[in-house]
């Protein structure tokens, strides 16, 4: 009877401790989502506040190439205003994209542009912050897929639908931005 | 994947404890053979625990110190900086401290003990020669041993590489120094031991993977 009991014991302890890892181990992977949303948004800002001072760079080389400059303004500007995480924004975030592009393709055209320290250390941290997006975003979703499998999966489907864990959507791309890029000159 | 990690790290625990029994071991084979008697185990259990330690906390600044390697600056070397910071928010790895080691040929390592304490070195040919792609590429295969921590069995292994010589080249020393004037009064017996362990030191100083 007493070893019946210790067993039941043991039992009941061993659910406990597993309903506990399981719900820490879900909210754990639920909060680096967020973060990793966040860290999106934190590159996103990053873009927005060198892109003037990039502008401003060009302006003294290449003045007269307002269309090309204006684009990459205003792209900047509509994207800023797009509610986040909104369809907008990702729109606008790509064709700031290519705006970008389209401003580094001029420094082809100027030597003075190319040779330009500033113009130089500008590039350097644009191009990283486009990497970062992409790589906040990969992040983003290998988090989602974690978290995902974890929650759809048996056994923890059976708690994380109890405990009121949601599936996430994932990140995705726009169907224009699978595309190849286009430079025009 | 994060089965093998975990693997990875408690092969090194063990391996650590292995060489901290080993050390000890022949620490007090050598104490016992240079005629030290009880303190000298005292003093040899010491150098192993000592050992241990240094090799588990501070095998990544000796590594980096011996391959002569200065902190990169985060201003002069920025695409370094951003392609490890990019890195690192892909991986969701904490950004690992960063080296420049001034050498013209093109070469890359990782060190540390976890990814919280870890570092990377590149030499200044690597960053001459590649362009940003290709660096990014080095750079992601070095975090690669960040995350499985290969780097802390490898840069364990080099400084228990380092012990074990010494502990050699001592054994052999003194077994040379004391051969002369021993050989009257006491038998062969510490001397033959001694003579053995420094063979088999040696040995595996030699073959130890570095």
């Amino acid at each position: 009877m007493l070893v019946f009991l210790l067993i039941i014991v043991v039992l009941v302890v061993a659910v406990l401790l597993y309903v506990v890892a399981t719900y820490n181990g879900l909210v754990k992977l639920r909060n680096r989502i967020e973060a990793a949303w966040a860290q999106i948004d934190v590159q996103l800002k990053r873009r927005y506040d060198l892109i003037p001072n990039l502008v401003e760079t060009v302006k003294g080389y290449a003045g007269h190439e307002r269309s090309t400059l204006e684009a990459v303004i205003n792209a900047r500007n509509r994207a800023m205003a797009a509610p986040s995480g909104s369809h907008e924004q990702a729109q606008a975030e790509n064709v700031i994209s290519g705006a970008l592009r389209q401003v580094f393709a001029l420094s082809e055209a100027y030597p003075d542009l190319k040779a330009n320290q500033n113009f130089a250390q500008l590039q350097e941290e644009l191009t990283s912050t486009e990497d970062r997006i992409a790589y906040s975003r990969q992040f983003f979703n290998d988090s989602v897929l974690k978290y995902n499998s974890k929650i759809q999966a048996f056994p923890g489907v059976i708690l994380a639908n109890s405990m009121g864990f949601k599936p996430r959507e994932y990140f995705e791309a726009d169907d224009e931005s699978r595309g190849p890029v286009q430079v025009k000159f | 994947m994060y089965d093998q990690v975990a693997q990875n790290r408690r092969r090194s625990m063990l391996l650590i404890a292995v060489f901290f029994v080993f050390t000890a071991l022949v620490a007090i084979a050598v104490a016992y053979g240079v005629g030290l008697g009880a303190p000298g185990i005292a003093i040899a259990v010491l150098f192993a625990g000592g050992s241990a330690a240094l090799s588990y906390w501070k095998s990544d600044s000796i590594a980096l110190a011996v391959s002569r390697a200065r902190p990169a600056d985060e201003r002069e070397y920025a695409r370094l900086h951003n392609l490890v910071e990019g890195l690192c928010i892909a991986s969701g790895l904490p950004k690992p401290r960063l080296y420049i080691i001034d050498d013209p040929a093109p070469n890359a390592f990782a060190t540390g003990r976890n990814p919280n304490h870890a570092a990377i070195a590149v030499t200044t040919g690597l960053l001459d020669k590649m362009n940003r792609v290709e660096l990014e590429g080095v750079l992601a295969h070095e975090l690669s041993h960040v995350k499985n921590y290969d780097i802390l069995v490898s840069t364990l292994a080099i400084v228990m590489l380092g012990v074990i010589t010494l502990l050699a080249d001592l054994s052999l020393r003194f077994h040379w120094l004391s051969g002369h004037k021993r050989n009257r009064d006491a038998g062969p017996g510490p001397q033959a031991l001694l003579a053995v362990v420094g063979i088999v030191l040696i040995i595996v100083a030699r073959s130890w993977p570095g």
